[in-house]
């Protein structure tokens, strides 16, 4: 992203120069942390599997394009083999989801989004069909569960 | 994982890749014939998905420490034709002595022209005492990979269950083979032949070792030393290996406390168990049918035992049971999925 897009996206994200210096102090993933472009949001959410103080030997990256306005749209997880700062391009096998979304609710800058696994054969015994984050732009930060264990990840920027 | 994708950041060693890269040994007394032993070395994680074949240009090595000098006295070395419309062949060569002590390709065949499998069924060579396999099959290491990344939280079941790799197998006799001494040690090693040099790409001697104790290039850095230097060689962090290990094990023991395990090693403790798993050995009494940690069996739970180990004491144990598509004889290992 260049200057002048990360000047608008702050813009629209309403971040302000107070904002960013805030954004900024999380460091650099977190500086640009989601994209809102016509009402649709995309957010890039990462966090290393084993969470510390275990290392982490995986990335556990979720992904989403969000419509605020009709609350639809499309959440992705993938298991990356390696830690966040080593991520390699090989992909667990059997771990990978797709949702549609369902619901998304918007409280100041958080955002809370749920939906439904698309293939229910995808899921492993005891697994729910339930996909559901939250995400909080102001922290850089978002929650989710990786099979039963609540998970803290830094949001990143993708482009829209 | 054992030592699937041991490499820093889950990739497989270089040079060598997916085809050299180490899953797991095994060796155990053959079942039934207590005067033979079953010595089995297990590469390409995931297969056929990120390699189809054996690496025509690797020397896939099962090195025997005959007297406790981490030094290999015997040496089986295995190397592989260029696949040819869907077909490879396999020769053996048995090192013993200095050749075994050093990267090269010597050593005398004990199993030449042996087919390679890569379906279903399995084409054993027997020549002499000697019996060899070479082919895809169902990957036997078994452990709740994805409970282990959730956080110990293991309710998902084995990961592996499904998953294949490409295993070498050797049926040997105990006193040729592997010396008149019964208490042996065995590491596995794959060298990727250059035009200038054999270039050390993988080693594994117990499972588990370089993928939980070492850390970034410290994983490349084990992969290439002998197991001689594992006491000596030194981290990227310029501390020992022996003091890395250490280190891990207090990190991970802490941790362990939290889950009904004894409490963090001290210092001396984490040391004194760092000085058993190195040098990187597997070690082996073929006189004992015990498995692991005297050599181990396709069925021994070896994650469960470690996980003990590195929690001081803890229960935690995974849901992931040893597989039950076993084959009852040579080469044992089940068929591929």
């Amino acid at each position: 992203m260049n200057k002048i897009e990360r000047r608008k996206f702050l813009k629209v994200t309403g971040a302000g120069v107070a904002g960013a210096a805030a954004l900024s102090a999380l460091g650099p993933l977190a500086t640009l942390v989601t994209s809102v472009k016509d009402g649709e949001l995309h957010f890039r959410a990462v966090t290393g599997l084993p969470n510390s103080p275990l290392p982490a030997y995986a990335s556990y990256v979720l992904e989403g394009r969000v419509n605020l306005k009709t609350k639809s749209g499309v959440m992705t997880r993938s298991l990356m083999a390696g830690a966040p700062d080593a991520m390699s391009e090989i992909a667990f096998p059997g771990v990978a989801r797709s949702a549609a979304v369902s619901n998304v609710r918007v409280t100041d800058r958080v955002v809370r989004i749920t939906g439904r696994v698309n293939n229910p054969a995808q899921l492993t015994t005891g697994e729910s069909d339930l996909a559901e984050i939250t995400l909080d732009r102001s922290k850089g930060l978002a929650w989710a569960q990786f099979f039963g264990s609540e998970v803290t990840m830094r949001l990143e920027y993708t482009e829209g | 994982m054992a030592d699937h994708l041991d490499a820093p950041g889950l990739h497989s060693p270089a040079p060598g890749g997916p085809r050299t890269d180490i899953t797991d040994i095994y060796a155990f007394v053959k079942p039934g014939d207590a005067t033979k032993s079953i010595l089995i070395l297990n590469v390409n994680p995931l297969a056929p998905t990120l390699a189809t074949a054996f690496d025509a240009n690797a020397i896939y090595e099962l090195n025997i420490d005959t007297n406790g000098d981490a030094v290999a006295e015997r040496a089986f070395r295995i190397r592989f034709s260029e696949p040819e419309g869907g077909a490879q062949q396999a020769i053996v060569h048995l090192a013993i002595g200095p050749q075994a002590a050093s990267a090269n390709d010597g050593g005398s065949p004990v199993i030449v022209h042996a087919p390679v499998s890569f379906g279903q069924s399995t084409a054993v060579t027997a020549q002499g005492d000697y019996k060899f396999f070479a082919g895809i099959r169902s990957d036997p290491f078994f452990f709740d990979l994805l409970g282990f990344l959730a956080g110990f939280k293991f309710t998902q079941g084995d990961f592996f269950l499904d998953k294949n790799v490409f295993s070498i197998a050797l049926e040997v006799p105990n006193v040729a083979a592997l010396g008149s001494n019964s208490k042996v040690g065995i590491w596995a090693r794959t060298l990727i032949d250059t035009s200038d040099a054999l270039v050390p790409d993988d080693r594994m001697g117990r499972p588990a070792i370089n993928t939980v104790f070492n850390h970034g290039s410290d994983k490349n850095t084990f992969n290439q030393i002998d197991p001689a230097q594992d006491r000596t060689a030194l981290t990227a962090g310029g501390i020992t290996f022996v003091q890395s290990f250490a280190n891990t094990l207090i990190q991970l023991s802490t941790v362990g406390a939290t889950l009904g395990g004894h409490g963090t090693y001290s210092a001396d403790e984490a040391t004194a168990i760092a000085q058993i798993l190195l040098p990187d050995i597997l070690t082996y009494d073929y006189s004992d049918s015990s498995g692991f940690l005297n050599g181990r069996k396709l069925t021994d739970d070896v994650i469960n035992i470690e996980l003990g180990l590195v929690t001081n004491g803890s229960s935690l144990h995974d849901d992931a049971d040893a597989h039950t598509d076993l084959l009852p004889v040579f080469p044992y290992l089940g068929n591929p999925h």
